[in-house]
């Protein structure tokens, strides 16, 4: 890679600074290679690949300790008085704030509180109530080391004795994208070091409402879960019974008296849709999304970004509702009688590529179209902006560009320099007034088509990743064509477990999401 | 007499468009039942090729008249099958020539075509029959601007004007006068 | 024509010549008050024209969308527009097929409000849109890349419904203004003279004119008939084919052409009231054509409630969840107080037109009919936003929307555009037509025991 700036790297710096001649690199390889004269370049690559030089070490057998189960845990002492007990918590995505420069990382909403761009506190309702605070309330904690202002989120995953602020923000310096952004949850804290060394990071405060009032940023929607089929969850013992071919999540709701018009009409149906298909032999494309190993963490959404040039819209856009995520995650609490959190799923939502798209007829100019392997092609030249695609999507994951994002010193500017850099030069960057969606990372189908028909074959499985299964920690995403017997997706797909969101509408969507089993049912899970 | 207002055009337009007045006997009259008698009374002395001022449309004129239905229904019909066939061919054709698929319906959809067929014969209708008048009331109407007018025949006066030589002209001024009209004149 | 011997004789003063001199007084010299009023549509365009000019260089972003409310105020104008022009067409041209005498004193009023009003509505779909300078590439032009619009969309039929509505509910008001500026140009002096000369296109009143021009004006009103039936049912259709719940619905097509007339015959109201006050057209506009126009926003407005009430009846009955929250959420959620206005000023509100004594008090019926302005408006604001901000498929995405500045912007600079136009008809072409009110007054007779009078 050529220099982004007029730099070099601190080994340069060094060899140079001592009158010494030629690079690091080779200064760093000459050293090695008296080594390991032997087979330098295998050796040198294999070192890189895996990221240092290890060696294996011996396996011992170890045993629990049995005074293990003598240790015991003191119940946190009541709160006396105005104090409350304050716990900071490290960010999910900023962590201590290293991240909080990066505009990828402030947009992301953290997984639980779906937040993005700013800090705040969890209130239980019900200490909230009993200090009359509504959401976006600003509060004052004062801890005998310092005091800082929250805005309150109310949520039942906090304990009403409790309130909890996640550290990450509220940078004095760093760089525009941290500075001065909310408020800081480490002057809280002490920076005396505990007995085992680190900090505390649970603080006694007093909780003041200071009258002031900020809205928060969040992407958080409506739970009502209308039994539509959005998340399905499995409870392990039925899971556990489960066999290859069962379908738990394919109601059957016909009663028999209407079976035989419903199946011929059903037969007809299906002529005609085929009329409609490309003919010939193609892929088609599909994904899909294990919710079991879901964990909501929201690589797969930055990787997305990442990956499509996708731009950053700010606090003050994102407030609005305008955000391009074309992958989100939404998180449903999984509650109990009482509304009490028992664990959430979380369903990462993006386009479902349907077969029978209802975005694409409603496009005057075939922006929206289908293209032969199943995809649902977004053409942003011919784009004119009517809309009319998102309103007729059920799933509601198009996305507008309202500003130019990528115009030079505009005000809502996504790619300032040089953030320019980061732009994959396979895809576009879109003008304002176009619509936009997940493509399957086309340029990546693309890629491996071409690739493949170089070297004279087809197209494996495998071949081909998107951004977002590539980046998943859990491997909860996997691409493939579902056309492929053999492929790992067409395996996934008629899992027991999966299920298509919304297969009621007859969209026939690409993606089957596998439902989340957890250990007991709930009475609500979204 | 005044004539409506004309605009002065250059040669050779002028004599296409505002040709020389053509000889003949104007009546004037104020009532429709006297309108209706001179009509009468002209036809039945064989004059056939003479205009009648109104400034409403009546029945009792069109009936004295005995015209034949205006041929403007022709080009509506016309004009509406024309459209009906154009929104047929452009939406087939147009699908046909750019197949793309969307929403797994097929490429020709018939029935969303129909819209744009109704609104093509609707569209075409319409501009046919504006064309069928203008071409019949400003082309096929005969001497038209050429007539002797007066301008209260759009106001309250009904008039009627006899195309004639100056030598034929009195018998006819003696029949308008008789009918009932209030004022009689040469041009 | 009806004729009784037994029918009392017309009152002395409405013969030809008062009609005429009556409605050609209408196109004398302005007042102060008309150039103030005019002065005031012309500032309303100009803010919308700047507004405009902001929403093409920095984006839509400056009107309130939030996702998922991708439709929002600048459609519901487009609706509101177009819902008015219909009764226009209703009144000149069902009217007409219909022989309903009383049309012709207020029909050309009504006709010009269809004509600027679709000028209007025109305007939104083309300001609406992300990239409003390709707005032609909805339009099946040849072009050397081969691309043809999707006639599949319900966009594509919008524009081939507005574009025909535009076309010939113009040629059809174009028509019938040739016999009246002719009659005006015969007593005009000066540039209007010339004026009317021009646009009269030569018309004399000759019996083969007539006799074409009263065929082809029957045949325009044939076709404008099923035509204005049909643009709202399209209108409707950019909705109903949706799966949004809330817009899908077969009970569309009907709902929005009973609301087209019911808020344009309110809007004929609300212009004809000043108009016959300000040009003193009291003998030619009568309360009773006003008492018509009741009895059409009455009938048309409880086609509308009957509509909402099987609207919310078959969300019930059917038992669908999402079609059952969609109209939860409109009643009782967020935007309450829009869906309660809309119930209230079109399903309560046309009740009072059942008493003769509001019908025939005319400040009683131009207040109903602000408000039957405010109620429809209203609806089509109900109908998108709160459906797409409601959509109850996808939970996640539940928005509040705003609207801010711009669409205010681009909405008054439509009010100003509308009456701008209307303003420079009324004063510079007969807004009665006078031709057609000379037609149902009984012809001057000689023998005046065999005259009758139409019964209007």
């Amino acid at each position: 890679m050529q220099p982004v700036f007029d730099t070099r790297p601190t080994g340069d710096v060094i060899l140079k600074l001592s009158g010494k001649t030629g690079t690091f690199e080779d200064y760093l390889q000459g050293k090695w290679r008296a080594k390991h004269a032997t087979n330098f370049d295998q050796y040198w690559m294999d070192s890189l690949a895996k990221g240092g030089i290890y060696t294996e070490a011996p396996t011992r057998a170890v045993r629990l300790a049995p005074s293990l189960s003598r240790i015991s845990f003191a119940a946190p002492a009541a709160s006396g008085g105005q104090d409350q007990d304050v716990i900071v918590f490290p960010h999910p995505i900023l962590h201590d704030g290293r991240g909080a420069n990066k505009p990828w990382l402030q947009e992301l909403p953290d997984p639980v509180s779906k937040i993005a761009w700013h800090s705040w506190v969890e209130v239980h309702p019900d200490t909230a109530a009993k200090w009359g605070l509504a959401t976006g309330d600003l509060i004052l904690l004062k801890s005998s080391f310092g005091a800082q202002k929250f805005p309150a989120w109310i949520t039942r995953s906090v304990r009403p004795d409790v309130l909890a602020v996640p550290t990450g923000q509220g940078h004095t310096a760093y760089g525009r994208y941290a500075k001065d952004r909310s408020a800081n949850a480490f002057e809280l804290l002490g920076a005396q070091a505990n007995d085992y060394g680190g900090r505390n990071f649970g603080v006694r405060a007093s909780a003041t409402k200071t009258g002031e009032h900020r809205k928060i940023v969040t992407t958080e929607g409506g739970p009502r879960e209308l039994g539509l089929g959005t998340t399905e969850v499995l409870p392990l013992a039925r899971a556990k019974a489960l066999h290859p071919g069962d379908h738990p999540f394919h109601f059957e709701e016909t009663p028999e008296y209407a079976k035989e018009a419903v199946e011929w009409w059903g037969e007809r149906q299906h002529e005609k849709a085929s009329i409609g298909n490309y003919r010939g032999e193609h892929p088609r494309w599909g994904l899909a999304i294990d919710l079991s190993k879901c964990t909501g963490c929201g690589a797969c959404v930055t990787a997305c970004y990442a990956e499509n040039n996708i731009a950053t819209v700010g606090e003050e856009l994102m407030q609005r509702g305008r955000e391009l995520s074309w992958m989100r995650l939404e998180r449903y609490w999984r509650t109990d009688e009482h509304g009490n959190p028992q664990g959430a799923v979380n369903e990462p939502m993006l386009c479902q590529q349907c077969g029978n798209a209802p975005c694409e007829p409603v496009c005057p100019v075939y922006a929206a179209y289908h293209t032969p392997d199943g995809l649902n092609g977004q053409v942003y030249n011919r784009c004119v902006g009517t809309r009319y695609c998102s309103n007729n999507c059920p799933y509601k994951v198009r996305y507008f560009n309202w500003y130019n994002y990528a115009e030079r010193g505009g005000q809502y500017e996504a790619f300032p320099e040089p953030l320019s850099m980061l732009l994959n030069p396979d895809v576009t960057v879109r003008e304002k007034g176009v619509m936009e969606k997940c493509t399957f990372c086309v340029q990546r189908i693309r890629g491996a088509q071409n690739q493949a028909r170089l070297e004279n074959r087809n197209v494996r499985d495998g071949d081909i990743v998107t951004a977002c299964a590539q980046t998943c920690p859990s491997e909860a995403i996997v691409f493939g064509d579902l056309n492929d017997r053999n492929s790992r997706v067409f395996e996934l797909a008629g899992n027991p477990r999966g299920y298509h969101v919304l297969a009621g509408l007859n969209t026939k969507p690409a993606i089957t999401y596998l439902a989340r089993v957890v250990a007991h049912e709930t009475p609500s899970h979204g | 007499m005044t004539t409506h207002l004309r605009l002065p055009l250059p040669k050779p337009l002028q004599d296409i468009i505002h040709p020389p007045p053509t000889p003949g006997v104007l009546g004037v009259f104020s009532y429709l039942d006297t309108t209706v008698d001179a009509i009468k009374k002209l036809r039945a002395a064989g004059h056939t090729d003479f205009t009648v001022y109104s400034p409403v449309p009546r029945h009792e004129i069109e009936d004295a008249l005995g015209q034949a239905v205006s041929p403007v229904r022709m080009f509506t019909l016309i004009g509406g099958i024309a459209g009906c066939a154009i929104g047929a061919w452009l939406t087939l054709w147009m699908s046909y020539d750019w197949p793309i698929v969307v929403g797994g319906k097929p490429v020709g959809s018939v029935p969303p075509y129909v819209v744009i067929m109704f609104e093509m014969t609707i569209l075409f209708g319409a501009l046919s029959t504006i064309l069928g008048i203008l071409f019949n009331a400003a082309f096929a109407a005969r001497r038209l601007g050429t007539v002797q007018y007066d301008e209260r025949f759009t106001n309250d006066r009904f008039g009627i004007f006899v195309p004639t030589v100056s030598d034929k002209a009195s018998p006819v001024e003696k029949l308008l006068r008789d009918a009932g009209a209030e004022e009689v004149r040469r041009g | 024509m009806a004729e009784t011997t037994q029918a009392p004789p017309p009152p002395s003063r409405l013969t030809y010549d008062y009609v005429t001199r009556t409605i050609a007084r209408t196109l004398g010299n302005p007042t102060r008050g008309y150039f103030l009023l005019l002065g005031a549509a012309v500032g309303l365009l100009a803010l919308g024209i700047i507004t405009l000019l902001f929403l093409i260089r920095y984006g839509l972003g400056l009107a309130g969308y939030s996702h998922p409310v991708y439709w929002a105020v600048f459609i519901t104008c487009f609706v509101f527009w177009v819902g008015i022009a219909h009764s226009g067409t209703l009144i000149s041209a069902i009217l007409f097929l219909f022989r309903s005498g009383w049309r012709t004193a207020v029909y050309r009023t009504a006709e010009a409000m269809t004509v600027f009003a679709v000028m209007t509505a025109g305007l939104f779909p083309l300001i609406h849109i992300g990239r409003q300078w390709y707005f032609y590439w909805l339009i099946p032009y040849p072009n050397e890349r081969g691309l043809w619009p999707n006639f599949k969309s319900p966009l594509i039929w919008d524009e081939f419904a507005i574009g025909t509505y535009f076309t010939v509910s113009t040629v059809f008001l174009i028509m019938g203004l040739i016999p009246d500026i002719a009659a005006v140009r015969d007593l005009a002096t000066g540039w209007r003279k010339k004026l009317y000369a021009i646009t009269a296109l030569g018309w004399t009143g000759a019996n083969e004119q007539w006799r074409h021009y009263t065929r082809g004006y029957l045949y325009l009103a044939a076709l404008a008939t099923p035509l204005v039936l049909s643009v709202h049912s399209v209108v409707s259709w950019d909705f109903a084919m949706a799966i949004v719940p809330g817009w899908h619905a077969t009970l569309f097509a009907p709902y929005f052409v009973a609301g087209a007339i019911y808020s344009g015959c309110g809007m004929v109201i609300t212009l004809l009231t000043p108009i016959r006050k300000l040009f003193q057209l009291e003998e030619v506009i009568t309360v009773h054509h006003f008492e018509n126009l009741a009895k059409l926003c009455l009938l048309t407005g409880s086609i509308v409630s009957f509509s909402y009430l099987t609207e919310n009846f078959v969300a019930w009955f059917s038992g669908n969840p999402a079609e059952r929250a969609a109209f939860w959420y409109r009643a009782f959620g967020p935007y309450w107080w829009a869906s309660w206005t809309m119930n209230i000023c079109n399903g309560l509100l046309p009740w009072l037109l059942w008493s003769k004594r509001v019908r025939t008090n005319i400040t009683a019926l131009f207040v109903i009919s602000i408000f039957v302005n405010i109620g429809m408006w209203f609806e089509r604001y109900v109908i998108i936003v709160v459906s797409l901000a409601g959509e109850p498929y996808t939970t996640w995405t539940n928005a509040v929307y705003n609207p801010t500045w711009a669409d205010w912007g681009i909405m008054a600079g439509s009010f100003g555009w509308f009456f701008m136009w209307f303003l420079l008809f009324v004063k510079n072409f007969p807004a009665v037509a006078i031709s057609e009110v000379k037609e149902v007054l009984a012809a001057p007779m000689r023998q005046k025991a065999r005259a009758g009078v139409q019964h209007t």
